[in-house]
């Protein structure tokens, strides 16, 4: 068996967030299980392909990348079926996203990205994606129309915020961020731990909305001659590290938003930023001013896919 | 130490040069106006295109965010047409400093031995992108921004690229059919 | 042993005349085969990938665009009528055209993005003016030569574009802020030598003797030109455009002065422009993607750790090891250009950066400076090359001008070194 002495492992964001976390973990339970036979180096910021987040994929399959934890959202050019995801207002819950992802619908995701051409191991989570901006509090689509919002990764996400009235806009964060500090980019979204290590307050994002509109996945995957070339004994050592590392990468992600008190949402409240909490009333609004992308892009991403996660969704246990 | 000749690559990256006295181009079998003609073009798009962003947003309101990746795209074919071009002109930063000194033999080796180094490259570059292309194709990757087959882009890499090589071969047997100046180094037919 | 090879193998092929970015992507590319040897394809896929990707960032689309701004506004006739203005401002006398030249280069920083552009526009009009003056050629060429390399740091500037692609934690408006108070420091660190050198050597006898311009007349010829510099950097400052939209916005406002106020562009013209532009980013662009290449194989052969250590762990102590930084990249500035020194050594002096936190605009502010030196230093000076190119003289005759010069600029690097507030304290300020 031919071993590499070092694999490279890609990741958009590095420790201490929770996807860097997974992808530390990853590696450390690795190389503590299989003695340091499997010598695991992480690539945040994507660098082994230029910091392009949506070639991660291609560069994977190629060999370019040994193993990478992916966001579901950065690699739906290649993998169509990923925009499941990223179908707005799709999953209202955690139950929800548990549902799909450690179900069927997870199964099915999983055998379309082995045909792909990568081996796929475990799932994880970035966590869902609230809207953040300069201007004033968001409750209804109209509060959106006009605002500029900085968007990545699939045309699901111009289409979703054009129907709200939005200027969407591609950028990738580096160019993010002195793009809303000079205001010519009003808004964001994203994860709310990024918020707080991004201390977005301090480019002026001075609004929170909590709409929870996607749930962004992160995805545990081995290129596929690099899986082939370990033993089977191996290879059920790194599933089972990719499966607990996932674990406690979930777990990292929902820490301070599963609580009853939600202090994430506290912190940043204290930070001089103002948190808006959606009534079901008002998330209602933007559900239906995005149910034209919703169905647009249900034949896409699959018909019959999207219909088992409907009834999955409907199905879950609360 | 000296001025160095009109013909060589008097650039800095950092701060390019317009050359205000256009040296006369040697004559290449394939006619440099095929570059010449889609680099103004690419370049008068990639302006306008811009600008017309700028006046809607300022005007409507609104934007057409989608420009983006066709710009990029744009840039990507600008820099391979237009920098084959360069390697006809040999107009590429390298340092003349020590090629551009000793015998004429030497020197004709030397210039001979830069263009094959740059043919070598981009018939790698050529080679390797066309299963760039195929897995583009094959896998039916769409673009991130508009969502358009990723090989529509792809497609001109390799064939840019072998372009480049050919450009590159060109200048070659040019640099070997040459007989020095020793004076100034320019080219003489 | 194939780290060892990489550098060997670039170094060597730079040296015998190969283009810069085709050494640094073959060199990438013959590592990574050699330290792939049993994976798909050698691992090369990720010479394509690198390729492609290194180009695909819209932020370097400003790149062609300012390169675009400089050609025209090369061409618009703003560099004559700013000089003229000035004259009329600071009258004539002993010393007072290298001070309008150092001046009228600095305000046309403000417009255009590099050093050898503005060389070519204030050269054209500075350096015949002074010869009618009783200035020597050569003392010309120095002072335009050194007077435009302020360009890249007065923004906006090509050379903060590329290393902000290069550094993410370093934003184009910071930077352009960050070059603002180094570049004026740095022309007036000029206007001392220039002008103590004409008067300590008599030059420009025969300025007194020429016409001095009408006040207003010509401060309302040169409106449009001073105009320009508001335009660009007040609409970036004001959120009304992106970097590369500012560009975009002065390439049609340099168009309009050009050709319809001015009337110096012809519609003819403008495939000149439009070409050699093109080619010109062509060239940097190129630079850039090959420059992928070489930083895949640089990162993941594992070379940049140990040597990081190597040098931290020295006890040269900090300043120790910014001197010598500094010292190495004076050599290599003689040799190298500015894009070419970014992308070689940005990725190599990083993480000794991050170790002594040390801040990624000043730090981007100070390598900026160094680019600049390195315009006017004497063998491989672009900046020198056009203006001396234009004064019809040999670059020797320029050492004994532009040594002080070069002098002058230094001390304000080391200023900038010893008070990195100089840079910070304008982004910090404007809230970047
Ligand atoms: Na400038
Ligand atoms: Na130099």
């Amino acid at each position: 068996q031919n071993y590499k002495a070092e694999y490279k492992m890609s990741l958009v964001l590095g420790p201490p967030t929770p996807w860097g976390e997974a992808g530390r973990l990853w590696a450390d339970l690795v190389k503590e299980r299989t003695q340091g036979r499997i010598n695991i180096k992480l690539y945040p910021g994507v660098s082994l392909i230029q910091g392009d987040q949506t070639r991660e994929f291609s560069a994977l399959r190629q060999g370019v990348i040994d193993m990478a934890v992916g966001s579901t959202i950065n690699w739906s050019p290649q993998v169509k079926q990923l925009n499941l995801f990223s179908m707005p207002f799709l999953m209202p819950d955690y139950a929800a996203v548990d549902a799909l992802t450690q179900g069927a619908v997870g199964k099915d995701m999983f055998a379309t990205l082995e045909k792909a051409g990568v081996v796929p191991l475990a799932w994880g989570e970035n966590g869902f994606r609230e809207i953040t901006n300069s201007k004033k509090p968001i409750k209804s689509p109209e509060d959106l129309k006009g605002m500029k919002i900085r968007v990545v990764g699939s045309p699901i996400f111009s289409d979703t915020f054009t129907a709200l009235g939005a200027n969407p806009t591609q950028m990738s964060w580096a160019d993010a961020q002195p793009a809303l500090a000079s205001g010519a980019v009003d808004g964001q979204e994203n994860p709310l731990f990024l918020f707080t290590v991004l201390k977005m307050h301090t480019v002026g994002q001075k609004f929170v909305t909590t709409w929870g509109y996607v749930c962004d996945p992160l995805v545990f995957v081995v290129n596929k001659e690099i899986w082939s070339s370990w033993t089977p004994a191996d290879q059920a050592i790194v599933r089972q590290a990719a499966i607990d590392a996932g674990k406690q990468n979930i777990a990292l992600a929902r820490k301070g938003l599963v609580e009853a008190d939600k202090p994430v949402l506290k912190d940043i409240a204290a930070m001089g930023v103002t948190v808006t909490n959606l009534t079901p009333a008002e998330r209602d609004a933007f559900v239906k001013a995005t149910r034209p992308v919703y169905n647009k892009w249900k034949s896409t991403v699959g018909n019959e896919l999207v219909t088992k996660a409907e009834q999955t969704i409907e199905a879950r246990k609360h | 130490m000296t001025t160095p000749n009109e013909s060589g690559p008097v650039l800095d990256a950092a701060s390019p040069l317009p050359p205000e006295i256009e040296a006369a181009d040697e004559k290449t079998r394939v006619p440099l106006a095929i570059e010449d003609w889609a680099t103004v073009v690419i370049m008068g798009l990639l302006a306008c295109i811009t600008f017309a962003n700028v006046l809607v947003r300022y005007f409507t309101d609104s934007s057409f965010a989608w420009t983006e990746e066709f710009s990029v795209f744009l840039m990507i074919l600008l820099a391979l047409v237009a920098g084959s071009a360069a390697v006809a002109r040999d107009r590429h930063i390298r340092i003349e400093y020590f090629a551009e000194g000793g015998s004429m033999a030497r020197r004709k080796r030397l210039a001979q031995f830069g263009a094959a180094m740059v043919a070598l490259l981009f018939l790698l570059v050529a080679a390797l992108s066309v299963r760039v292309v195929w897995d583009d194709y094959r896998f039916e990757e769409t673009s991130p921004g508009i969502g358009v087959p990723q090989w529509w882009y792809s497609i001109w890499l390799p064939i840019v690229s072998l372009a480049i090589a050919l450009r590159a071969v060109g200048l070659f047997i040019r640099r070997g059919r040459r007989t020095m100046d020793a004076n100034d180094g320019s080219a003489k037919p | 042993m194939i780290p060892t090879l990489l550098f060997a193998a670039f170094i060597v092929m730079m040296l015998v005349g190969v283009p810069i970015g085709a050494a640094l992507g073959l060199a990438g590319a013959a590592c990574i085969a050699l330290a792939n040897g049993d994976a798909q394809w050698f691992g090369l896929l990720a010479v394509p990938q690198n390729f492609y990707a290194g180009l695909g960032k819209y932020p370097l689309l400003a790149i062609p665009m300012f390169v675009l701004v400089g050609s025209i506004f090369d061409r618009s006739g703003v560099a004559l009528r700013l000089v003229n203005f000035a004259i009329a401002i600071v009258g004539r006398g002993p010393g007072m055209l290298p001070l309008v030249a150092i001046v009228v280069a600095m305000f046309l920083g403000g417009i255009s993005g590099s050093g050898p552009a503005n060389a070519a526009a204030v050269g054209a009009v500075m350096i015949a003016a002074m010869s009618r003056a009783g200035y020597p050629d050569a003392y010309s060429a120095s002072v335009v030569g050194a007077a435009a390399a302020t360009d890249i740091l007065i923004p906006p500037s090509v050379a903060f574009i590329v290393y902000s692609v290069l550094v993410p934690g370093a934003s184009v408006p910071a930077l352009f802020a960050a070059g603002m108070i180094p570049g004026i420091l740095a022309g007036i660190a000029l206007i001392v030598p220039a002008v103590w050198l004409a008067r300590k050597h008599k030059m420009g006898a025969l300025e007194s003797s020429l016409p001095r311009p009408p006040f207003w007349k010509s401060f309302r010829e040169a409106t449009w030109g001073l105009a320009a510099p508001v335009l660009i950097l007040g609409g970036m400052r004001a959120g009304l455009f992106t970097p590369t939209e500012a560009a975009v916005v002065a390439v049609f406002y340099g168009l309009f002065v050009g050709m319809a106020i001015h009337r110096t562009i012809q519609l003819r013209d403008l495939f000149a422009i439009l070409r050699e532009s093109g080619e010109l980013s062509a060239v940097i662009l190129l630079v850039v993607s090959l420059a992928g290449i070489f930083a895949y194989s640089l990162s993941t052969l594992g070379v940049i750790d140990p040597v990081t250590r190597a040098i931290v762990n020295s006890g040269l102590g900090e300043y120790g090891v910014l001197s010598l930084l500094i010292l190495l990249l004076i050599t290599v500035g003689m040799f190298l250009d500015g894009v070419s020194i970014f992308l070689i050594f940005v990725p190599l002096l990083w993480p000794i950066v991050q170790h002594y936190k040390w801040d990624p605009v000043w730090f981007g502010v100070i390598l900026t400076l160094k680019v600049a030196l390195g315009q006017f230093t004497p063998p491989l000076a672009v900046n020198l090359m056009v203006s001396c190119r234009i004064a019809n003289v040999r670059m020797e005759e320029t050492v004994r001008w532009v040594g002080w010069m070069l002098f002058a600029m230094f001390l304000v690097m080391v200023a900038v070194i010893i008070w990195p507030s100089l840079a910070l304290w304008l982004p910090h300020e404007l809230g970047y």
